[in-house]
């Protein structure tokens, strides 16, 4: 039997593609030759060998461990440590961590309690800007150092997000259900339209400006809602709870303000956003608020030494510049000093 | 899956990170099931070949042959989780490693159940290696020096092993039982 034998050989090299010229005319006369063999082939090939798959939910869990276990650098372990031991201790404490780490990050949010289950979260290292589409259609950035949460449900027509830190969304057009996010300050409901969202909940500041289309805000303390036209744009600043909180205090309402959209005075495109392109834009802002800006942007971190530095205040552009770029030019426009240390920068 | 693995080199987009995942880790789990001993074990060599990956999107276009480089990389990671040779364990009845035979031409169901029990009898019933190869070629879609590559075999290993396979597999069918035969052909 060993042309039979030649054979299946034969067959094994079609399957994989590695049949050569010479072989060809060799398997077709064998073909011939055992019609049989051919024909349990050809159901061999019409059949699928699978092997256990894993659930999705399982996949999920596995994808959320990854990001958060590549979000903490793994630091040398001592080489005793088996991997397969040093990789769980790694996933049990970088999951809930990851949120503090600021890791790039994938997990399932809460414990189960019915308000928060099924919620995918999504977030983005200092450094590091991320584009993703949402189940309906909606494209997002999100900025460095920002997080977006959205519920599992979103496929059954509710379309509502939670962000903390800056976003730029393009929402999918759909009349019957508004496209809703919520940060800790506002709410914004949207019906197809384009916006920038800046919201990080360690700044005291959030700013939705409006590209196009129309969005309604609500601002949270206040209770009010202002619908933005285009080219707007709405500040809302809390302010901090009162430090002594011997008696429960409730803090002031927040400042709110609606007006133009700041734009470029160059070419009057609006500013918000410009970050998508990897544009730097600064209006009349303070170094202070600048320099938290880099952080998040370059992964760095920014000490300013002298008082009234911090609120000297910058206005410029820039595109694609490293880091050490950005310093130069700012010291081409205010006369500041600074040095890059090995963990830091610091303006005096 | 350039365009897949664009996206997570220059946006670091999680979501096609997360296609990239669910597009590989059934199989490669597989493949890893063979080489560690449990599947628990399996799920964790993957992982962490995708944490290096995440780690290290920005180079995933310079990977030349993305889908060897995988299978290398899990091979690598599961070999170092056990410092032991390939394929420690040879029992029949690995639970995590066996196969399921399935018709996938809805149109007709060409094969009586009973014959479909004999492949799969066929088939778990191969050797452990054997059948992981048989798998690498057949379903995953790997080459023979792809899969030559992968376990640090050689090319003619590879041709005998599938060799063996597709003769073990074709000699369980029973071509007395009446049935249509599909016109598959890859």
């Amino acid at each position: 039997m060993e042309q039979e034998q030649k054979l299946w050989e034969l067959l094994g090299k079609e399957l994989s593609g590695r049949l050569t010229e010479k072989e060809r005319p060799e398997l077709d006369i064998l073909k011939k030759q055992f019609p049989e063999a051919v024909r349990q082939y050809e159901i061999l090939g019409s059949l699928q060998f699978r092997s256990t798959e894993t659930p999705p939910e399982r996949k999920e869990e596995l994808l959320g461990r990854i990001f958060a276990a590549a979000g903490d650098p793994a630091e040398e372990m001592p080489a005793e440590m088996p991997r397969a031991r040093r990789l769980r201790k790694l996933w049990l404490t970088a999951v809930p961590l990851a949120a503090a780490l600021c890791a790039g990050a994938w997990f399932w949010i809460g414990d189960g309690t019915s308000e928060d289950k099924g919620w995918s979260t999504v977030q983005t290292r200092k450094g590091s800007k991320s584009k993703l589409t949402l189940p309906d259609g909606t494209e997002v950035v999100l900025n460095a150092g920002s997080s977006l949460s959205y519920a599992e449900g979103f496929r059954n027509g509710a379309r509502e997000v939670r962000l903390n830190g800056e976003g730029y969304f393009k929402v999918a057009q759909n009349a019957e259900h508004p496209f809703i996010v919520t940060t800790n300050s506002v709410v914004v409901r949207v019906l197809g339209t384009e916006f920038n969202l800046q919201a990080y909940d360690s700044e005291s500041k959030t700013e939705t400006t409006l590209i196009s289309g129309k969005v309604e805000v609500t601002v949270k303390k206040e209770g009010k809602s202002y619908l933005l036209e285009p080219r707007q744009k709405l500040a809302v600043v809390s302010n901090p709870p009162p430090a002594k909180t011997a008696a429960r205090v409730d803090p002031a309402p927040p400042k709110v303000t609606l007006l133009a959209a700041d734009t470029d005075q160059q070419d009057s495109s609006l500013t918000a956003g410009a970050w998508v392109e990897n544009r730097l834009v600064f209006n009349d802002e303070p170094l202070e608020i600048l320099a938290r800006r880099l952080e998040r942007w370059y992964n760095v971190e920014v000490e300013i030494q002298d008082e009234a530095l911090k609120q000297t205040r910058f206005t410029g552009s820039v595109e694609n510049e490293p880091v050490s770029q950005i310093l130069e030019i700012l010291t081409t426009i205010k006369p500041i000093k600074y040095k890059v240390t090995a963990t830091k920068i610091i303006i005096y | 899956m350039e365009q897949l693995l664009d996206r997570i080199a220059k946006n670091s987009d999680q979501l096609a990170f997360g296609q990239l995942f669910s597009h590989y880790s059934d199989r490669l789990i597989y493949f890893a099931a063979a080489l560690v001993r449990s599947r628990e074990e399996a799920e964790e060599v993957v992982a962490d070949v995708f944490v290096k990956l995440w780690q290290n999107r920005t180079r995933l276009p310079e990977i030349q042959y993305f889908q060897t480089y995988l299978y290398t990389a899990v091979r690598n990671t599961a070999l170092n989780h056990k410092s032991r040779s390939l394929f420690p364990h040879e029992e029949l009845d690995d639970q995590h490693a066996g196969l399921m035979p399935c018709v996938v031409s809805p149109e007709e169901s060409l094969i009586s159940r009973e014959n479909l029990r004999q492949i799969e009898q066929a088939v778990n019933g191969l050797p452990l290696r054997c059948r992981l190869i048989f798998k690498l070629v057949k379903e995953d879609g790997l080459s023979y020096r792809e899969v030559a590559e992968v376990l640090d075999i050689s090319v003619n290993t590879v041709n005998a092993q599938i060799t063996i396979a597709l003769k073990k597999l074709g000699s369980a069918i029973d071509l007395r039982k009446p049935f249509r035969i599909p016109l598959l052909r890859k």
